[in-house]
């Protein structure tokens, strides 16, 4: 199956931005082998340049290391896992409030409205009906 | 690679080629049998039937015949047409060979088989040949051995006879006409294949293209050879106002020999008209 | 010494270009056109229909005798040396109807010394054409996919696709997309010509832009999404506008 992807960016860009969710979330596991450039960009439906050069951008920010000639694994060092995972929440908040203001919320509102969305037990059938 | 190349080129002439000889096999067998039924003792009813039947025979392998030699001609021409100049010609012309060792593959198989068609041809009416005479010496009142002899005897003085009157021995007579006939099969041959490729030349009907610049072709050819008969022609005419003897063969051998000449020029030009039209002309639709 | 100016040389270059038909009014099919293609990449050819793509395509396989300017390949003409590095998929369907599937694929390793037969069967397996089927009872959809198969199991330094997942159904389209992926080499380049690109886009690293037989545009395709803001697709779809 392709991976979804946006028309509007660069697509390595939006492929990083997966792989880090999979090593966030653990799907990938801190020492464990990350499958081959080849074998994901099949998976994904993405050239294998793009692939590659997503997986040079996840070793610079070390979230994965490079064994010579045997392949890559995840860091075991799960402070950074944590870390990146910090960043990528509060990169998604961010885009959520900017989101809101949009509407013409302000932050209290906002705020407010979380904690309202959390606290109703159907919250499921209520994100469907507020839509 | 020209092995491999003339390899796939048999492979994709020898199945009609092979069916087409089948036929004329048939016909020749057909022929024969009815041959032995000829009978003297017959009645009149009976060898009518068997004369009638006899000359449908040979009518049918006459036509087998035509058919076999005009059939090898239009499947070597179609063969390469499609292989050379239509969507097949997307593979042909993209194989790691030059294309002059693409052109060499296909000329060579094409003469070789025309020339074992021929060769079919002959070995057909050598075995009628052989089974008229077979028929004929066990028909006849004397004996098989004295018949033999006697046709040995035609063939002695016939050959003696030959070069007095030809001024050539039977035997070199035969080998000019032989390497005549083969050449006249190569351009025979390369003439069907350099008309196909001049067809090129008229995008829009290509295989129409073909058939004008072959009858094109074929004017020139006739032309040709009104030309090459006319030192013939001032011989007889010189030989009989002296009222001398020439031998045949003096009179006849310019005629020949220009035949020979434009045949050699015009498989050359042929050849060249192939290569042209498979590398700077190629336009493949 | 040759060795060292083989692999010096470009994998493809083409300087000056132009192909005029004299039987079409000296129609321009390609004018003035320059590019150099290094290995390693996967590119779209990308145009209308009529711009000079398949005449370009052509003229690189030497299949088309350039009016002006030249092709090289490896730094050499057009010739038998290129034939052997260059696999290419044609939009016609070149295959010899009275032949098998098992008998092209010893056509194919007869003749190109790349060609690697296992790569092929396990390609018809996956895709489930029989071997021993006769080409003529084949579908036209069929036939691509064989000649597809054919091209890829060679290991070419150049491939050129013309219009590969024109004619074909989602399905397959996907396997030839896996298939080119699977296949990419760094030593190799891929060609694809399209006018379908919001299918392939994702897959290529280039695009060339062809517009009334000249280039108009060699440049990633991360350079377009990143410039523009927009889908290679978007962009074209701009540039084009009628």
């Amino acid at each position: 199956m392709a991976w979804e992807l946006n028309s509007d960016r660069p697509i390595y860009a939006q492929i990083l931005e997966k792989l880090q969710v999979r090593i966030v979330c653990g799907i990938y596991r801190p020492g464990e082998w990350l499958p081959s450039v080849r074998d994901l960009a099949a998976e994904a439906s993405v050239n294998p340049n793009t692939m590659q050069r997503a997986f040079s951008e996840l070793e610079r920010s070390g979230l994965v290391i490079t064994q010579r000639n045997m392949g890559r694994v995840v860091t075991q060092d799960t402070q950074m896992i944590e870390a990146a995972k910090r960043k990528m929440a509060v990169a998604q908040t961010e885009s959520f409030f900017a989101n809101m203001r949009q509407l013409g919320f302000s932050d209290s509102e906002i705020v407010s409205l979380v904690n309202s969305y959390t606290n109703d037990a159907n919250n499921a059938n209520h994100a469907v009906v507020s839509k | 690679m020209l092995g491999k190349l003339m390899k796939y080129e048999w492979r994709g002439l020898r199945f009609p080629l092979l069916i087409m000889l089948g036929i004329l096999g048939i016909a020749t067998l057909l022929t024969c049998l009815l041959i032995f039924t000829i009978n003297p003792k017959f009645d009149n009813v009976a060898s009518g039937l068997s004369v009638m039947s006899l000359i449908l025979s040979i009518m049918l392998y006459y036509f087998g015949i035509i058919g076999c030699s005009v059939g090898t001609m239009l499947i070597i021409a179609i063969r390469f047409y499609k292989t050379t100049y239509t969507d097949q010609g997307y593979l042909t012309h993209t194989l790691p060979v030059e294309t002059k060792t693409l052109l060499a593959a296909k000329t060579i198989m094409a003469v070789l088989c025309y020339l074992l068609m021929l060769l079919g041809i002959a070995a057909t009416l050598l075995i009628i040949i052989g089974a008229i005479y077979t028929h004929i010496r066990n028909l006849s009142a004397y004996d098989g051995v004295f018949l033999d002899w006697q046709i040995g005897e035609l063939f002695s003085e016939l050959s003696e006879g030959f070069r007095e009157e030809y001024g050539i021995s039977f035997g070199a007579f035969v080998t000019f006409y032989t390497v005549f006939m083969i050449v006249a099969c190569i351009s025979a041959i390369m003439t069907v294949l350099g008309c196909v490729s001049l067809g090129q030349l008229y995008t829009k009907h290509r295989i129409i293209g073909a058939i004008i610049a072959y009858f094109a072709v074929m004017s020139v050819q006739q032309f040709i050879s009104y030309l090459a008969m006319l030192p013939t022609y001032s011989r007889m005419i010189r030989a009989e106002a002296l009222s001398e003897t020439i031998p045949m063969f003096e009179i006849i051998s310019p005629t020949m020999i220009i035949s020979l000449l434009w045949a050699v020029a015009v498989s050359i030009i042929m050849h060249i008209v192939n290569l042209h039209m498979m590398t700077k002309r190629l336009n493949l639709e | 010494m040759n060795e060292q100016y083989t692999t010096a040389a470009p994998l493809l270059q083409i300087n000056d270009l132009c192909k005029r038909y004299p039987n079409m009014g000296n129609y321009m099919s390609v004018f003035h056109m320059n590019l150099t293609i290094p290995r390693g990449r996967i590119i779209g050819l990308l145009g209308p229909n009529g711009c000079g793509k398949t005449t370009l395509i052509k003229m690189i396989n030497g299949l088309l005798a350039p009016t002006s300017g030249a092709v090289y390949i490896n730094g050499m003409f057009p010739g038998a040396e290129s034939k052997r590095v260059i696999s290419y998929l044609p939009e016609r369907t070149y295959l010899e109807n009275g032949m098998k599937v098992h008998q092209m694929i010893d056509y194919f390793a007869d003749f190109y010394e790349d060609f690697a037969k296992e790569k092929a069967y396990s390609m018809l397996e996956s895709l489930g054409i029989s071997p021993e089927a006769r080409l003529k009872t084949l579908s036209k959809g069929t036939k691509e996919k064989v000649q597809l198969i054919l091209v890829m199991s060679r290991n070419a330094e150049l491939y050129i696709l013309d219009e590969p997942i024109a004619g074909v159904d989602p399905a397959a389209r996907d396997y030839i997309l896996r298939t080119i992926i699977t296949n990419y080499n760094p030593n190799s380049t891929i060609i694809l010509s399209t006018h379908l690109i919001s299918d392939i886009e994702n897959v290529l690293d280039d695009v060339i832009f062809m517009k009334n037989g000249s280039l108009m545009l060699y440049t990633s395709v991360d350079a377009i999404r990143s410039q523009q803001n927009k889908s290679v697709d978007a962009y074209f779809r701009e540039v084009y506008a009628c």
